[in-house]
């Protein structure tokens, strides 16, 4: 029995050794040291909320734009780099990996800091993008920044239900986000341990957008749903995405929009893209990107008005 | 749910420590429907071939107890039915049979069990009494510390431990078992997982490495293997001792070897030893013509490349051991029979060493079919290696060039180091564990808290890396 206590006493005082050593990975002093060891350095970076916290700051900053542009990566491509031009529009175009949510909750940041707002232009590629199926991106761009941003709670209860199902609910705690964010360890090991899921993004979507058009509404604010330019072989795939989600919001509020987001597709050739999705180093400069921003407003005129000198 | 799973991990010390706990006549219940319930976890609906090869190979031994006039018939007839079971489910794809099931795991290994089951019922080693023999026998088949990987038990010494062990708690026993198991996890975690991780880019991306990097590919792999496999083992051998259960060792330091013969007395001890007393001997094994002798070694190699997986490479693989061996034998023959040449002594350490080098090249040159994806592959990855050997890029690119990190390429080195001096140590004569005994309990705990903290950085560093696969021989 001496030697099974000593044992459970040896078994103990590991633990919280090896428990002191996990947390002091998470402290500035230790950080890159530990993931080194840990072959965790490139969970030292915070690509994520390095890339998503200036969004947020923007939006809730009080400045003069009355017209916010937000939206997936390609938006952030074609747009974010004609700022200094602009003194009405805030282009915040960032990364589909915050989800529609996510976009929901920069634009009501934007609502509640700029009064006199008089429009919002959402532009993506797609209608739901990944949403919550691809799990490590959706935390790292919309949990963790929007949680130390303090927004989080701003999201339904339904939907806050739905991501502590999905990512678990101790992992929906801001002091563990922040611990996730900050400790390259725990941050490795529990993005790596998500996996991919079969939500219902499309509800999701529908769900924000129609809290989107009422919240516009109800501020007197002006919502354009925009279709960012895509490649010509993704020609059969916007048009069955339309034919879905227009079936799913037929007769709703929200079919006007979807339709006009569709008609306002505009396609490149294959070529044009890297990879698909973002143009290539062709597209590295102001000039072809102005040219983009008249193509899409031969469709979307209230682009036209977005000045690219 | 494999060793290295954190749920196996977390479960494995609630369930010994209630094995301790329960009344002496449950162990043996207790021990059969664990090792029950882990089996169907892990093969899922294919548990139904394991009970279809328990129900042959059982209703056999029964019809073998009770009828002695006819057992040899029952006897053949049971090894039959068993064998083309496991050629139905494991070649299925090589013989063109459209099979939708899968073959469970650990086919090869519950198989050699149940056929020297059969054949020690047969030769009245084991006893059945009727239904009575079955929960034994069923754990000699189903014991989960070894039922996916070995080692293949002898079932009389198996059983034998069975009917006489007494289950109490030994806290030395225990501790040894622990002891094993961190070994184990040492072995699996730091170095073969680690070495996997080059192995992997080599033997996948060749055509992009020049000859020396594949010979370090080669080398890596023939220590993956063998820490693989060895971890297991001690694993298995740790959670079995700290049940009270003694299984065999299945190494003993076999690249410490200076002859191929040598090699496979030291190299999965527990499959060449069955082969040697079921398939070598009963060929005939060396007690016949030279040229038959040479015929049943090659027949036994080729048959032990088959069991390992159904491919070219793997009967390519046996076949080359086979052909060593035959190879020293002629070698052997002609050294004796030549009285002229200078004696030169068995301990000259050059000539160690030389055969060393030989034992380990022509072994590490076998094992590139063993891990190639086909024998395809192997030829070519074997031909870059003579066409591309630009030993002047060795100061440029190392593999601490590769794509991972130093911090990775570090540990397994370390690993790799430690491995190395545990065998040279175990070689000459001394246990690693006996020193380890002797040290005062300070540097016990400490050395002991280390091997923990560096298997926790080794999984961290190695976790989500998507070409990391459980244990090797699971797919056997």
């Amino acid at each position: 029995m001496k030697k099974i206590g000593k044992f459970i006493i040896y078994i103990i005082m590991s633990s919280l050794i090896i428990t002191l050593l996990f947390l002091m990975a998470g402290t500035n002093r230790f950080r890159i040291v530990a993931a080194y060891i840990a072959n965790a350095d490139e969970y030292t970076a915070q690509t994520a909320t390095k890339e998503i916290m200036p969004c947020i700051e923007k939006v809730q900053t009080s400045d003069s734009y009355t017209k916010l542009v937000v939206g997936d990566s390609v938006c952030g491509q074609i747009f974010n780099g004609f700022q200094e031009y602009n003194e009405d529009f805030s282009l915040t175009g960032s990364n589909d990996a915050i989800t529609i949510p996510g976009q929901y909750l920069l634009i009501t940041e934007f609502l509640k800091s700029h009064p006199n707002a008089t429009d919002v232009y959402l532009v993506t590629r797609s209608f739901s993008g990944n949403g919550f199926q691809y799990e490590p991106w959706a935390y790292q761009y919309l949990v963790i920044p929007f949680s130390e941003a303090g927004l989080l709670q701003n999201l339904d209860n339904e939907t806050l239900n739905d991501m502590s199902d999905i990512f678990g609910n101790i992992f929906m705690l801001p002091r563990v986000i922040e611990e996730v964010d900050h400790n390259p360890i725990l941050s490795k090991l529990y993005i790596n341990s998500l996996d991919g899921n079969s939500y219902d993004n499309n509800s999701l979507t529908i769900h924000y957008l129609e809290k989107l058009i009422d919240v516009c509404a109800s501020n007197g604010v002006t919502f354009h749903m925009v279709h960012a330019p895509v490649a010509m072989s993704a020609e059969a795939y916007v048009s069955s995405e339309r034919d879905n989600i227009l079936n799913l919001i037929s007769g709703t509020d929200l079919e006007a929009y979807v339709t006009a987001y569709y008609d306002s597709t505009i396609y490149y050739d294959d070529s044009a893209f890297s990879d698909g999705i973002h143009f290539n180093r062709e597209f590295y400069n102001n000039e072809a990107l102005a040219e983009v921003i008249r193509d899409m407003s031969d469709k979307a005129p209230e682009l036209s008005t977005i000045k690219t000198s | 749910m494999s060793f290295v799973s954190l749920f196996f991990i977390t479960f494995i010390p609630f369930y010994i420590c209630m094995f301790y706990c329960i009344p002496r006549s449950f162990k043996k219940p207790y021990l059969l429907i664990g090792s029950t319930a882990f089996c169907i976890y892990i093969l899922q609906e294919s548990f139904w071939w394991v009970v279809l090869a328990l129900v042959i190979s059982y209703s056999s031994c029964i019809l073998i107890e009770y009828d002695q006039k006819h057992a040899q018939i029952y006897k053949n007839v049971g090894i039959i039915l068993s064998i083309a079971l496991f050629v139905l489910l494991k070649y299925s794809g090589l013989i063109h049979i459209p099979l939708t099931f899968t073959a469970p795991v650990g086919i090869s290994f519950y198989t050699l069990q149940i056929l020297s089951y059969m054949n020690n019922v047969y030769n009245g080693k084991i006893t059945l009494s009727g239904l009575r023999g079955i929960p034994n026998y069923l754990l000699y088949i189903l014991f989960f510390p070894k039922f996916i990987s070995g080692p293949i038990e002898s079932p009389t010494e198996f059983c034998k431990q069975l009917d006489s062990y007494e289950f109490r708690f030994d806290s030395d026993s225990a501790l040894k078992g622990l002891c094993y198991m961190l070994w184990g996890y040492i072995e699996k975690i730091v170095i073969a997982d680690h070495a996997a991780l080059f192995v992997n880019e080599l033997f996948s991306n060749y055509t992009q490495y020049h000859g020396y990097m594949l010979i370090i590919g080669a080398i890596l792999y023939a220590i993956q293997l063998y820490a693989d496999f060895d971890g297991y083992t001690h694993i298995a051998l740790g959670i079995s001792q700290m049940l009270g259960i003694h299984l065999s060792d299945n190494f003993r330091q076999p690249y410490m070897s200076l002859s191929v013969r040598e090699f496979w007395h030291r190299w999965h001890i527990s499959l060449s030893t069955w082969l040697k007393n079921y398939i070598y001997i009963p060929l005939g094994g060396s007690r016949c013509s030279i040229l038959r002798r040479y015929f049943n070694i090659l027949m036994t190699f080729a048959i032990s490349g088959m069991w390992h997986g159904a491919g070219i490479k793997y009967l390519v693989w046996g076949g080359l051991h086979g052909i060593y061996q035959i190879g020293e034998i002629i070698v052997d023959k002609t050294i004796t029979n030549n009285s002229n040449q200078p004696k030169v002594k068995k301990n000259n350490i050059a000539v160690i060493i030389l055969k060393w080098l030989i034992t380990f090249i022509l072994v590490d040159f076998a094992w590139i079919f063993f891990r190639a994806n086909s024998f395809g592959d192997a030829t070519l990855y074997i031909r870059r290696i003579i066409s591309d050997m630009n030993l002047s890029q060795i100061s440029e690119f190392g593999i601490y060039d590769m794509k991972f990190s130093s911090a990775v390429v570090s540990l397994m080195l370390i690993g790799i180091v430690t491995l190395i001096v545990s065998d040279i140590v175990t070689y000459r004569g001394t246990k690693p564990y006996n020193i380890w005994m002797n040290c005062s309990s300070i540097i016990r705990w400490l050395v002991c808290f280390i091997l923990i903290l560096v298997i926790i950085i080794g999984e961290i560093q190695i976790y989500g890396e998507s070409s990391i696969s459980s244990f090797i021989y699971a797919d056997f």
